[in-house]
This record gives structure tokens, sequence and C-alpha cells, in this order.
């Protein structure tokens, strides 16, 4: 009886699994490449715009998405723009974890060791050879582990989402707990959903570092 | 506006409460855990990886609504202060176990070797050399695991706990004014963080052994 | 079984894993002897001293010193037993080593990482084994160290802490694993003073090491493992002067080079 409860959830749940991975999708590109931006900002001249770079990683760092997305979804009519709940989930989420994928890609360079870096130089490479084959090589491994992390953890905050309306596999859930009282297998479900979507992001982390093992 | 802002502050001391509790409780029983997950007493190890796996693949928020949706088939009638605590503890004293499991991991076979051939207890060996230099090192990871509490907390308004996020839902409605209201919530726990944060680094500065 | 014996070493065996790393050894070790153990990496000296003070296991063999079996105990039926943790615990109390990576205990000034054993181990009282501590840091030479931290001290200057945190458990016999090898050349010489200062003093030590100088100095009696037994073994000038033994040989000539630049002086 409360297997085939699981087997309805999890029947239920799936069609709201494609806009929880729509969600996380597109706020991680758009994080990674904008994270990227501002971390090259940040090793770059312009102090102003390495300060501002720090302030933005600092303020979203130490705030609650949950209420970074009620700002967004709340806060944006307020300027005229209509968003609708998948849009400023997106929003929210992709600003969060732009400033997360900087940190992260800030810390990988500046790991890469110097040495290797004054080697490089000494062997006459070009700058840009030897950010192509030295730099980027040893520091992508370095943050593979930290930026599949990273992915996770997006994949996580999508459940927040729920909170402005949005369509995805926890408000669903949610949703379900009224139609009974064997609320834990509803969570149960949900619990697997995420833990499987998460695995194969795990999965796909070991096969990239795998792949990017050439450098080492 | 001031009696606003008031508002909004006696809400944060709720979310300071319901943090302080909260972290107390995982750190005490994440700190137990790891240690003896790190010395090898049997079947524990393999139950925290359990749950550490869970935890890692699980939103924090879907677990404070399990626990709040679910404790009543189990007969449990449970208020949402209670059912946002037992959330947030559990959920992260699994956070607090793995760093302190890895911490005691890393101090070097040499601090063990010393220890043993200075004729020391057990007890002795963990209270006296192992445990203080393996604290140490845990303590700035653990640092930022309480400051991704206190983010948590938030979370406590979903279920119906008034605090800092459910006060400025509540007078953002009333005010219509979402942008200052959320905008000036947004500062509380900026200021609340980052002084966690800091305090994190300092800790971090201060506790570091030149090898 | 050598009634003099301090330490007392027979058929030892230890395996790690598929290697088997000590094949049958046998050391007998008088009171007040200084006995250089030399080989190449991998020959099993160093793992022989840790089985002495029983860091390590080992498959078979015993080891007895000052008259007390360590590690193990062969019952009234002959079977081989491990004895109880109080009863290592208070064989390790009565042996000293001191590490090739000092191991001082970094969250400890100096005088705490010296009073710790004596405190703990011994049960003495903190004002009494302070005492004793500060005479143990004159002897060494780190006077005024006493409430220094690890972190602050050279290497030389660790190693001469770990030497009197070693000694402040009055240990019946010192094990010295390789502790010069890894501090920089100048600050060989002051550490092998205080080895020296200790010998003359009568103390029982057994020494890994790889100064051949110093063994050629100090030592009453150098052995030379190889492949996991001990190849030759005589008096310093016996042993390294004309070696027969090509392995020994090849190993004096190496090792020579090295310490034409720690020499001790005078």
């Amino acid at each position: 009886m409360q297997l085939r409860l699981f087997v309805h959830v999890v029947q239920s749940l799936l069609p709201a699994l494609g806009i929880a991975v729509e969600l996380a999708l597109a706020s991680t590109l758009v994080a990674a490449v904008v994270g990227l931006g501002l971390a090259v900002i940040s090793q770059g001249k312009s102090r102003l715009g390495r300060r501002l770079v720090k302030a933005y990683v600092e303020f979203l760092r130490n705030t609650p998405l949950i209420v970074q997305m009620f700002f967004v979804f709340f806060g944006l009519p307020f300027l005229g723009i209509q968003v609708s709940p998948f849009e400023a989930a997106f929003l929210s989420l992709a600003l969060q974890h732009t400033a997360f994928f900087a940190e992260i890609y800030r810390a990988g360079f500046e790991n890469v060791s110097l040495k290797s870096r004054d080697a490089a130089k000494a062997i006459g490479l070009s700058g840009y050879d030897t950010l192509r084959l030295i730099v980027i090589p040893q520091a992508v491994i370095r943050m593979l582990p930290a930026i599949g992390n990273e992915i996770v953890q997006i994949v996580k905050d999508t459940s927040i989402a729920s909170t402005i309306a949005v369509a995805e596999l926890t408000l669903r859930a949610r949703d379900l707990t009224e139609q009974t009282s064997a609320t834990y297998i509803v969570f149960a479900a949900l619990a697997c959903y995420y833990l499987i979507l998460n695995g194969v992001i795990s999965l796909g982390l070991r096969f990239a570092e795998k792949t990017f093992a050439y450098a080492e | 506006m001031i009696d606003d802002l008031l508002y909004l502050l006696r809400a944060s001391l709720n979310t300071l409460a319901l943090s302080l509790i909260s972290i107390g409780i995982s750190t005490l029983l994440g700190v137990l855990i790891g240690v003896v997950c790190a010395f090898r007493v049997p079947i524990i190890p393999i139950l925290n990886a359990i749950f550490v796996g869970f935890v890692r693949g699980v939103p924090l928020l879907v677990v404070i609504f399990a626990i709040y949706y679910s404790a009543p088939a189990f007969g449990i009638d449970i208020d949402p202060f209670a059912a946002a605590v037992t959330g947030l503890s559990f959920y992260f004293t699994f956070f607090v176990s793995e760093i302190v499991r890895g911490a005691v991991g890393a101090v070097p076979r040499g601090q063990f070797d010393a220890a043993y051939s200075l004729g020391l207890t057990f007890w002795q060996r963990a209270r006296l050399v192992i445990l203080p230099q393996a604290l140490r090192s845990a303590l700035p990871p653990m640092i930022n695991t309480w400051l991704i509490l206190v983010k948590g907390s938030a979370f406590a308004s979903v279920i119906g706990v008034w605090e800092l996020t459910t006060a400025s839902t509540e007078l953002a409605q009333r005010t219509v004014a979402p942008f200052q209201v959320y905008g000036a919530s947004m500062l509380i726990y900026f200021a609340i963080c980052f002084t966690l944060a800091c305090f994190g680094s300092f800790a971090e500065k201060r506790l570091r052994f030149q090898t | 079984m050598t009634m003099n014996s301090l330490v007392s070493v027979r058929d030892i065996h230890k395996h790690f894993g598929e290697h088997h790393v000590l094949r049958g050894v046998n050391l007998d070790v008088a009171t007040g002897e200084v006995v250089a153990l030399i080989g190449a990496s991998g020959s099993g000296k160093t793992t022989l001293l840790r089985c002495i003070d029983f860091l390590e296991e080992f498959d078979q063999g015993t080891i007895e010193v000052d008259g007390q079996s360590v590690g193990y105990r062969v019952d009234a039926s002959g079977v081989r037993r491990r004895r109880s943790e109080k009863e290592n615990e208070f064989l390790r109390a009565r042996m000293g080593i001191v590490f090739q990576s000092f191991n001082l205990f970094p969250h400890l000034s100096v005088i705490d990482n010296i009073t710790l054993g004596p405190r703990y181990a011994l049960r003495e009282e903190r004002a009494s084994a302070e005492v004793r501590a500060t005479e143990l840091l004159k002897k060494v030479g780190l006077e005024g160290k006493a409430r220094a931290f690890p972190a602050t001290l050279s290497g030389g200057q660790q190693q001469r802490v770990a030497i009197a945190r070693a000694l402040a458990m009055n240990p019946k016999v010192m094990l010295f694993d390789e502790v010069t090898s890894a501090l920089d050349p100048e600050l060989v010489s002051e550490v092998l003073q205080v080895m020296k200062k200790l010998a003359a003093e009568g103390m029982t030590m057994i020494v890994v090491t790889h100064e051949l100088s110093f063994a050629r100095d100090v030592a009453d009696r150098v052995v030379f493992f190889a492949e996991g037994v001990i190849a030759v073994q005589g008096k310093p000038s016996e042993v390294l002067d004309n070696p027969e033994d090509p392995r020994l040989r090849r190993f004096v000539q190496r090792f020579s080079q090295r310490t034409e630049a720690s020499a001790l002086p005078g």
C-alpha cells in the first residue's frame, strides 16, 4: 500500500523534475560564465573593479537566498519589470551563484603555483600559451571538486523556488502532502529525486576529473 | 519607519535564538560523532557516512518540511519552532561530523607516535594531544558551517516560525514596500553573517601553527 | 639470554603486508652500551627500533627490555598473547624515543611538551616536573626557551627539546631514529653534541643513523642491517674501516662523503 503511494508520488513529481532541471541548468550556465568574468576583473588592474566584485561577493554570500529571491520577485514589479516566478527564481539563483563561482575561479587562479608560471616564462612560453597549456589545466583540475559541489548546491537551491510558487519538485511535493496522511512517503520520494539528481552530477564530476587528469 | 525597523530587529532576535540553539546542538553532536568516527569505533562511521550522503544530496528546506509535515503521521504533535530546530540541528550535525572526522585524520601520524611513546593512555592521548590539535583546525570550517546555518534559519519562516524572514514578508505586504523591507532584512542578515565570517577569518589566523 | 642485557631481541619477524621487512633479527644491548644501527633505507633498522618501543606490532619473536617482555607475552600453555594496553603503556614510558621529524606538540610550550609525560603518565606534580624539565633544558642547552612554542624554534632546537622530552621520563634506554636526517647541515652538530654527552653519562642508547663519524666516535658497537637481518656487527673500527661485505662497503662509501660535512668538532 505504501509502495503504491510511493510509486504514485514518483510519477506525479516527474513533470516537475523538468522544471527543476531547467532552472538548475540555466542558472549554472549563467553563473559559471558571468562568474568567470567577475573573477577576471578581480585579478585585473582596476582597483575599483576589484573592490566592487569583492563587495558583491561578500554581500551575496552573507545573505540568505530565500530573502534574495523575495527581494527580486516582489521588488522588481515596483521598478516596472514584470517577472514570472520562474524568471525571478532564475535571476536570483544566477546572482547568488555567480558570486560563488567567482570565488571558486579566484581561488583556482591564485592557487596555480607561481613556480609553474615562472617556469613557463623561463622556457619562453608566451603569456597566452602559458595560460592555455599551464595555468588553465592545473586550475581546472583543482577547481573541479568545488565546481561539482557548487552545481549540486544549485540543484538543492532550486527547492527554494517553491516559496515563490515555481512549479518545481518541492512545490509539487507540498501539494501532494494534502492528498495523503502518509506524508513521509511523499518526502521520501522527493528526497530520492534530489539524491539521484545529485548523484548523477557527482558521477559526472568524477568523469570530468579523469578527463582532465592529463595535466597532472 | 523606525517602528518597522524595530519590528524587524525584534524578529531577528528570534532568528538568533533559533540559530544559536541549532548551532549548539549540531556542534555538540557533530563533534561527538566525528571523534567517534575518527577513532574507528564499529558501526558508527557507516551510519555517519549514510547520513552525510543524505544531507549532501537533499536540500535543507526539504528536510525541514519533511520533519514538520511528517511528524503528525507518527503521532508527534510538533510546533514549528521545534521542527525548525530539529531540522537545522539534524542537517548540520553531519556537516560538523565530517569536518571533525577529517580534522582528526589530518593530525600527523607523528603526533600519535610521540603520544604513544610517552606512555599516555588512550584518553590522555586523545584529550591532551590529538583533540586540541584537531579541534583547532576544525574551528574555521565549523564557523563557516554556522554561517550557512544562520542563512538556513530563514527557512523556518516557510513553516510558520516567526523570525526575521517571516516578519519581513508580513511587513512587506503591510507597507507594500518590498524593496525597502527585504533590503533592510538582507542588511540585518548581512550584519550577523559578516560578523560571523570575520570571526572565522580571525580564528583561522590566530590558530595557525607555522609548520 | 644474556643476563646483563638491558635490551634483548630474539628472532624478530615482521611483515608489512607481503613485504617481509624483518627476517629473524637477534640483538643484545647491555646497560650503558651505545649501539649504532646502520643500513640502507628499507633494510629494517627503523622498523626494529619502532618494534622495540612497541610502536609497531611484530609477528614473531620476543623483545625484552629490563627483564620485561614487550608487546606480547607467552602464557603457561605456550600461546603468544598481546599484553594489556596498560602494561604496554608502562613499558613505553620506560623507553625514550626521539623521532626524525621531532613530533613536538605544536599547541604546547616547550616546558609543557617536556612535562606532559611525567605529569600524566607518571603522575608527577606539575611543580616538581617543571623543576626537572628546567634542568633538562639546561642540559640540552636551551635554558631560556621554556615558554617558547615549537614553531618559533629551529630544527636543531626542536630536536633537542624532543630529546629533553624523552629524558624527562627517566628512561632506561634511549632510542634515536635518524634524528639528524631532517636537519639542515649546520644544525646537526648541536644535536650530536647532546647525544655524545648522554652517551658519556652512561645512558644506554640505540641509535639508527647515517652519521658514520658519530658512530665511529661514540658507539660501542655498530650493527649493519641488510635485507631485514643483521649482516655485520662489531666495534666501529672493525665494521667501518675495512668492510668485507660488499653491501656494507658500498654503504660506507656512500655515507662517508656525507659525514665529512657534519663531522663532530674536536
